[in-house]
């Protein structure tokens, strides 16, 4: 797992990286929450995502329903072909916006 | 549940299954000649599906793995996905016995198959799943999980389903439950519910917040679908709703579930499980709406109406009627009539005595109220033996295949009624003249067409009533029996003086002594040893007689006439000294008073000359060591005892009578000569002679003081 953050004006990028599952979530959320709301928007890029598991796609629920709650703006720029499956399954890529 | 509770349940399933498989070999046997019987597929598969239940409810796991495997191909049959074939029938007749020695090893209490089984367990799983079509990726191909379900065609079934919230810690995944599903059928919609899930302040990363609202498109059960769950049930809120169950069930989903009943219900109507006016009104008419039906109770309803007919023909509309008792409640039952019948007999002497006119009618009506009660007492024990003649459809089937004989049986008379008890020993014997009426009796194709007779033999088994008991024939049209080698044989074994023509019934008669077999080459199938005498000796267990018929080259008939019951004796009393006996009627061939002269060489000789011919006798005053008085006149009854006659010299004749045996105690299994005893109308007891018994003893006797 690996999880980086990048500001570029008032858009926070979060790029995760590698693992995300159970043994990745309390670390992944960590850093959602010192991270999403750290600037105005913020977009996420799950490109390196090369494994996921039900706690990690309650984690992105999470951030798009915090999201919501609080109005501000998350894009999913980037998916991989392990999250698209999985939230594919779940039938939730329209809810977060895959 | 009790454990003496579960023994019960387990005794009736047992008891149920192997109904259920009889019904099975029967249905498949019918199919065999018309394949084309949709009620007797749908029967045969509702059969499977029964035991397949009852044995999962039972835990008989091994039975109800096989059933299933079983089940997928009769449903796949019924369906019209693949065609009934005779090999399948002969596989389905495989797979038949082996589910009955299945739940015999479960009744048995034993988990694990011995080697012999679970290599045929592997081997008939293996031939079963060989019929099935090819499957789908994923699908029903591993563990055979697409099942057949009450629900004849796929329908749409609902699953709501919220995950515990320490399912991920204990390493599950939700995922792979919805994998599963979607072997089970076709997903046809699925929506995430996520409202449990906290803001981010309180959300644990490792706890589960997940629910689906689900529709599964299958033909599996309930039982499967929420099977499926089986490792989350107990921390998870799981409903499953069956396809059609009206827009109760959904309601009380609304109700029971803490998550939103607007999203919920938008959620329900948008995927197609209710109406939005459905949902609406049903919400409107909320608090304390009656259900149409809870889920579970609507699918278990149904499984139970599905399951109620799942026996071909007449046996089902007969089964409603008919009710199971314990063969031992009957017995004493019956036992107790025929204290009633002893204890009216005394009223009825006693009246005489006293002379009293009232009394006298009212006695004699009571008597004939008695003897009707015990004739259907009696009744109750009789059963038709058809069951056991139908048992041979299959015998003569297997049998004739394996020897490239083509065979049919025919059977008549098979509602004659005798006693159950009597139907079951009787088996064995049956068993083994069938098989040799197949093996030796009815000839290869060739040779009946070369001797102008049609290709097909037939093997007829008829039962009937006649006097005093029952008839069974046995009857094949196959070549007869060889007159010449009997002769041979006979001479060879020292059966016969050589050069004396014995009439026809003594020479087939000969065939039923021990060693006796005209078969020339031993068979795997009769010949081994196990002979006529063994026949022989089983029917006269049962006080019956066998003999045969034989028309050269048209066939041979074999006859067994048995007693209607083993209950009830018709006997023929004599007295000695101040003691009563009954000989058997059947047995008894005629009655002559012992000579002055005889009476005075007895103590020399214990035989007298009966119409020229010797007749050995024994005096059963000594026999049962009777030092009486001996009364001025003697008399001997005349016993045919296995085609051998022999006297029995008593003091008085008393006369037929009908008696009800009664068993001796064990203290008395020893005593010699004695089968049973009876009670009289005086009150006195009074013995059952054993007279086969009775004669041997006395012949080996004889034998060591020759």
């Amino acid at each position: 797992m690996s999880v980086s953050a990048e500001r570029n004006g008032g858009t926070v990028r979060i790029r995760i990286g590698g693992a995300m599952t159970i043994y990745d979530a309390a670390g992944i959320k960590k850093n959602l929450e010192a991270h999403l709301f750290s600037a105005d928007e913020a977009e996420m890029d799950l490109s390196e995502v090369s494994e996921i598991d039900t706690a990690g796609l309650q984690l992105l629920i999470l951030a798009k329903k915090e999201s919501l709650n609080a109005r501000r703006r998350l894009m999913f720029i980037a998916s991989s072909a392990a999250v698209d499956g999985l939230a594919a399954l779940y039938g939730v890529k329209e809810f977060i916006g895959l | 549940m009790l454990d003496k509770d579960l023994e019960g349940v387990k005794k009736t399933f047992v008891q149920e299954s192997h109904e259920l498989l009889e019904a099975m070999e029967e249905a498949l046997l019918a199919l065999e000649k018309d394949p084309g019987d949709a009620d007797t597929v749908n029967a045969l598969f509702r059969a499977a599906h029964t035991i397949k239940g009852s044995s999962g409810v039972l835990g008989a796991e091994k039975a109800e793995k096989f059933t299933h495997a079983v089940e997928n191909v009769l449903m796949r049959i019924r369906d019209g996905e693949i065609p009934l074939t005779d090999a399948i029938i002969g596989v389905m007749l495989e797979c038949r016995d082996h589910m009955l020695s299945l739940v015999d090893l479960f009744d048995e209490g034993k988990d694990e198959l011995p080697g012999s089984l679970a290599a045929r367990d592997s081997l008939l799983t293996e031939r079963l799943n060989a019929f099935l079509p090819a499957s789908k990726p994923g699908g029903e191909a591993n563990g055979g999980n697409g099942e057949a379900g009450a629900a004849a065609a796929a329908g749409e079934w609902h699953v709501s389903v919220r995950f515990g919230r320490d399912v991920l810690r204990h390493g599950m995944d939700p995922a792979s439950f919805i994998n599963y599903l979607s072997r089970l059928g076709e997903i046809t919609s699925l929506t995430a519910v996520h409202d449990a899930m906290p803001s981010f302040e309180e959300m644990d990363p490792e706890s589960c917040y997940l629910g689906f609202e689900i529709r599964l498109r299958t033909k599996v059960n309930q039982k499967t679908i929420e099977d499926a769950f089986e490792f989350v049930r107990e921390e998870s809120a799981l409903a499953v709703i069956p396809p059609g169950s009206g827009v109760g069930p959904y309601a009380e989903l609304i109700k029971a579930l803490p998550d939103d009943p607007e999203k919920l219900g938008e959620i329900l109507v948008s995927c197609g499980a209710v109406s939005r006016k459905e949902l609406e009104q049903a919400m409107s008419a909320r608090p304390g709406l009656p259900c149409e039906a809870p889920p579970e109770k609507a699918a278990f309803e149904r499984g139970a109406s599905g399951d109620a007919s799942n026996k071909p023909g007449k046996a089902r509309a007969r089964e409603s009627r008919t009710m199971r008792i314990d063969a031992d409640k009957l017995d004493a039952l019956i036992n107790l009539v025929g204290e009633l019948v002893s204890a009216g007999a005394n009223i009825d002497e006693h009246s005489r005595r006293l002379r009293d006119g009232w009394l006298l009618e009212s006695s004699s009506i009571m008597s004939r109220l008695v003897e009707e009660i015990r004739e259907s007492a009696m009744r109750l024990r009789m059963a038709p033996i058809g069951e056991a003649f139908n048992r041979f459809h299959r015998v003569v089937r297997d049998i004739s295949r394996a020897l490239g004989k083509d065979i049919g049986l025919s059977i008549s008379g098979g509602e004659t009624e005798l006693d159950k008890t009597v139907i079951e020993k009787i088996n064995d014997p049956l068993m083994h003249l069938v098989r040799n009426a197949i093996d030796h009796g009815i000839e290869m194709p060739e040779a009946r067409a070369a001797a102008g007779k049609a290709a097909k033999g037939t093997v007829r088994l008829n039962a009937f009533h006649d006097a005093a008991g029952i008839t069974i024939e046995i009857t094949d049209d196959g070549r007869g029996l060889d007159r010449k080698k009997i002769l041979e044989k006979a001479a060879r074994l020292g059966l016969l003086n050589p050069g004396r023509n014995p009439s026809e019934s003594e020479l087939l008669g000969l065939i039923f002594e021990p060693g006796f077999s005209t078969a020339d080459e031993i068979t795997k199938l009769s010949g081994r040893g196990v002979g006529m005498d063994v026949v022989k000796k089983n029917v006269e267990e049962l006080r019956g007689t066998i003999a045969v018929e034989s028309r050269e080259g048209a066939g041979a008939t074999v006859r067994i006439r048995l007693p209607l019951t083993l209950a009830i004796i018709d006997g023929f009393m004599v007295g000695i000294n101040s003691s009563h006996y009954i000989i058997p009627l059947d047995m008894v061939v005629e009655c002559v008073e012992l000579g002055e002269a005889d009476r005075r060489a007895s103590d020399r000789r214990r035989y007298v000359n009966l119409r020229g011919a010797t007749l050995p006798y024994v005096r059963l005053r000594d026999f049962f060591n009777d030092h009486g008085n001996r009364p001025p006149f003697e008399n001997i009854v005349v016993v045919d005892c296995g085609g051998q006659k022999t006297g029995l010299v008593v003091d008085e004749l008393l006369g037929e009578v009908q008696t009800v045996i009664k068993p001796l105690g064990r203290v008395y299994s020893n005593v010699r000569g004695i089968s049973g005893a009876t009670i009289m109308g005086t009150g006195k007891v009074a013995l059952i002679l054993d007279v086969a018994g009775l004669v041997q003893s006395v012949e080996r006797a004889g034998a060591l003081t020759a």
